[in-house]
């Protein structure tokens, strides 16, 4: 007979272990679901795989797809730094799209990218921000759970968004496809070198490098560290924990409203509907996966990028419906929240008595 | 007599304690029995073997006569036995009667009007006329002590164990309670009584057993027995004593001009969200270069009285001056300023963030000094070195500074905060419960480093439940009760007895 045993400490390497382990698991389950459907996997996995990271295609749409995931994954792990739960960056990234289409169809005429570029960014932060600070208000002052009003809000931002393009920013000569019309050439975030991979992901990496730092090394990180450990010593330190909860939370949105940002002037250039494929939600999991570490974080959304580009190719190489997708991402969360089981506990045999 | 309950030589250990030593105990049929003891006697430990939250180590019981084995609190329910919790059970926002029928068998479909109807003839019969479609949150804490008692009774408990059930209640309620025991006790019920409240015991109780670091001291009949002779057998008689002893080895420096006044209390008054008084009419004065002890048995108020010196908390009446200034709004990052240091009771819940390394620790109430940062960046290396060095200088027993706190002992941790709150420029330390938990030589370590602060002419307060403790350590006693203060005297006229009287809410 086995019995689990409390881990007094994790170490590095086992952290490492049961992580990767988790990911291989995820990768045998479903390799059981790709043959219940037909499809052979020891076939299917080698030729996705050499699609995905070989072929000039299938890299560039990893970095693109990564980038909007690290963003929204970051914003939402910033939030947990408090032990606050936002499940609001589906809606920060729409609204951080909506400032942006906003200034882009304004001022990019007008202006070169020189002066573009930068508005769009602090423009599409500080509106980010400022949206975040309605459920960060209420749960800082009135005790509102902000798991509840960050979800309402996504439908509030969703069907703004819906409400412009079908009316004031609807582009005529689309005819009736809800779209604005395409930005400026001053408004499109310029691509590395000869790819098609834009600048949003170098921005995504350094932004979560900035994070860790302001955690690590300054004073407000610091007692941030001290809030999401024990709110109770924070008090009893004379921290200002309802400032520092609001704090937070609206940093939060505002991260993840730049994955909205990134989106509408690195890839589509103009704002369309449903020109999001569940990035905000999916970034909950990207955060999850990481444990809420900022640094963390580019790993993960990486390894969903690979499942989202998987899964796409899946369905166009073996005619799959994109449920699949969505059955591996959800067996990729039970295998790796799973094993964390393993990260406090070991088996051990258990010895007779 | 008719004994109910019998306990033989019932025993239990935890790790480094015998809570219950060889326990003898009888309980007869419509009886209350009262147990006495000081906190850590073994009371709560007896009670819970009694109701199956515990499994002794080894001994008996016999119930009416035949051996009864509890495991679990189902079976002592089984057998008749019930425990009212001083810490409700209730779920707040159900009813009455959901909260009283919850765990019991009931059909599929809820026979609410039936259940209703039983609710109403045991409160009839007992005192404990309740309306049973009242959402609990919405009662009082003495009517949600009478759905406790329903909650027993409606089971059909025959003995009813309370665990110091007077100590949320109100004088009043009290004396409602008392006559809703008397008619239980007349209808053949049998009571376990726990208190420390002496005068409650000795007019409630047909028998007194005193319980001492886990052993029977001695039973007493209703009228054989005195509260002084109580008392002595709760604390020990020579507790005083040893006390002389080891003050005179400790005590480091003259006495100092005790002129300055820090911190002073004026007919302060503290209220809880639910509307009853948690500190009333608190007049308290500490000087500089004294060490001023405040006892009270656990639960009197020093919990609150901490909160509002350290700025947790504001008062709701009265006034509170620090260093001859009146604190108006409460704030604790502003007293820390002025030189306020607190060694908080729960040490795990307030005093530390359990996954920041130890030197990271050390910063905790003094993020800004700029020792640590400039401009807002924290200067690693110096946190790393002030970390060091304090441990060094305090002892800290740590594989490395770089360690998550949570994982030294209780020991070790209580020497980094009281290591932290004296290494900033200070004016007051609030010490509560500072060695609690500790063994001799951390404690030993920890109160000389105390007395050493009140040489350097600190004010300090010592919050503590060990009279032994405040006798060594104090120049100036203060005794809480019930939130507030009821006796004050300087130390050379501290009588340990007169002192535990004053405790338990008996005028000397």
């Amino acid at each position: 007979m086995f019995e689990l045993e409390r881990r007094l400490e994790t170490p590095l390497s086992v952290q490492v272990v049961v992580t990767v382990g988790s990911i291989v698991l995820a990768l045998i389950l479903g390799s059981v679901l790709l043959a219940v459907v037909g499809v052979d996997p020891i076939e299917a996995y080698p030729s996705v795989g050499a699609l995905m990271f070989f072929d000039q295609w299938g890299w560039q749409d990893l970095f693109l797809k990564m980038t909007p995931l690290l963003l929204t994954g970051l914003g939402v792990a910033i939030a947990a730094q408090l032990n606050l739960w936002n499940i609001g960056a589906e809606g920060q990234l729409y609204l951080g799209a909506i400032a942006t289409t906003w200034l882009a169809l304004e001022y990019s005429e007008a202006l070169d990218a020189h002066f573009m570029l930068p508005i769009l960014l602090i423009g599409t932060f500080v509106a980010g921000g400022m949206w975040a600070a309605i459920p960060a208000g209420l749960r800082s002052w009135f005790g509102v759970n902000e798991i509840i009003t960050t979800l309402l809000l996504n439908y509030v931002a969703i069907s703004l968004a819906d409400y412009l393009l079908y009316g004031a920013w609807r582009d005529p000569s689309t005819l009736n496809f809800p779209m604005t019309r395409s930005f400026g050439e001053s408004s499109f975030l310029p691509m590395i070198g000869s790819t098609t991979v834009h600048w949003g992901l170098p921005l995504g990496i350094i932004l979560a490098f900035l994070t860790w730092v302001l955690l690590k090394s300054t004073t407000i990180g610091f007692q941030i560290r001290v809030a999401g450990d024990n709110l109770s010593a924070a008090d009893y330190a004379g921290f200002n924990t309802k400032n520092l909860l609001f704090i937070v939370l609206v940093l939060s949105g505002a991260v993840a409203a730049l994955a909205g940002m990134t989106e509408v002037a690195g890839v589509h250039h103009r704002l369309q509907q449903n020109f999001s494929i569940n990035y905000g939600y999916t970034g909950i999991i990207v955060s999850r996966l990481a444990r809420n570490h900022p640094i963390g974080v580019i790993g993960t959304a990486f390894l969903l990028a690979v499942i989202f580009v998987g899964g796409e190719l899946l369905q166009v190489e073996y005619q799959l419906p994109i449920a699949v997708i969505y059955l591996f991402e959800g067996l990729l969360l039970f295998t790796v929240i799973g094993s964390e089981l393993f990260l406090s506990y070991r088996l051990r045999r258990r010895v007779a008595v | 007599m008719n004994p109910v309950l019998e306990l033989q030589k019932i025993h239990k250990e935890f790790p480094g304690i015998v809570a219950n030593d060889r326990i003898d105990l009888t309980l007869n049929r419509g009886e209350i029995h009262t147990i006495l003891g000081e906190n850590g006697a073994g009371k709560s430990t007896l009670m819970n073997i009694i109701s199956g939250l515990y499994i002794p180590d080894s001994g008996s019981m016999l119930l009416e006569g035949k051996p009864l084995y509890i495991k679990n609190p189902a079976q002592a329910i089984a057998n008749g036995v019930g425990m009212v919790h001083q810490h409700f059970m209730l779920i707040p926002n159900h009813s009455v009667s959901e909260n009283i029928i919850l765990g019991t068998p009931q059909s599929f479909r809820l026979q609410k009007s039936k259940v209703r109807q039983q609710i109403k003839e045991l409160g009839i019969r007992y005192g404990l006329e309740l309306n049973p479609d009242l959402r609990v949150q919405d009662l009082s804490v003495g009517e949600q002590q009478k759905v406790e008692i329903l909650k027993v009774l409606f089971r059909g408990a025959k003995i009813l164990i309370l665990d110091e059930p007077t100590a949320v209640l109100t004088p009043q309620e009290s004396e409602a309670l008392y006559k809703i025991l008397y008619q239980m006790k007349k209808d053949g019920h049998s009571i376990l009584f726990i208190s420390h409240k002496m005068r409650e015991v000795i007019e409630l109780s047909d028998r007194i057993t005193v319980l001492r670091h886990g052993k029977i001291k001695a039973t007493r009949n209703r009228g054989e027995t005195n509260s002084s002779e109580l008392a002595n057998l709760m604390m020990g008689e020579s507790t005083i004593q040893t006390a002389e002893i080891k003050t005179k080895a400790l005590k480091v420096s003259p006495d100092q001009c005790q002129n300055t006044t820090i911190v002073r209390l004026k007919n302060a008054g503290l209220r809880h969200e639910l509307g009853h008084w948690l500190l009333q009419n608190i007049n308290l004065e500490i000087r500089a270069g004294q060490i001023v002890g405040l006892a009270g048995v656990a639960g009197s108020g020093q919990a609150s009285l901490a909160e509002v010196l350290v700025g947790l908390r504001g008062l709701d009446t009265g006034e509170y001056e620090f260093a001859g200034e009146e604190q108006k709004v409460a704030s604790v990052s502003k007293l820390i300023h002025k030189g306020v240091g607190y060694i908080p009771e729960d040490r795990k819940r307030y005093g530390i963030a359990p996954h920041l390394e130890v030197a990271e620790n050390f910063l905790l109430r003094d993020l800004h000094n700029h020792r640590f940062q400039s401009r807002g960046w924290l200067q690693r290396d110096k946190v790393i070195a002030f970390g060091k060095e304090r441990m060094r200088s305090f002892d800290v027993r740590a594989a490395s500074e770089k360690i998550p706190i949570g994982q030294l002992s209780g020991g070790n941790m209580q020497k980094v905060i009281l290591a932290r709150e004296t290494s900033r420029p200070l004016k007051f330390l609030l010490a509560a419960q500072p060695v609690r938990g500790l063994d001799f030589h951390a404690s030993a370590f920890l109160q000389n480093k105390l007395l050493q602060a009140r040489a350097d002419g600190l004010a300090i307060l010592l919050i503590s439940e060990d009279l032994e403790e405040l006798l060594l350590m104090s120049d100036y006693l203060y005794v809480i009760c019930r939130g507030s203060i009821v006796g004050e005297m300087p130390k050379e006229e501290a009588e340990i007895e007169k002192i535990g009287l004053l405790m338990t809410g008996e005028r000397a």
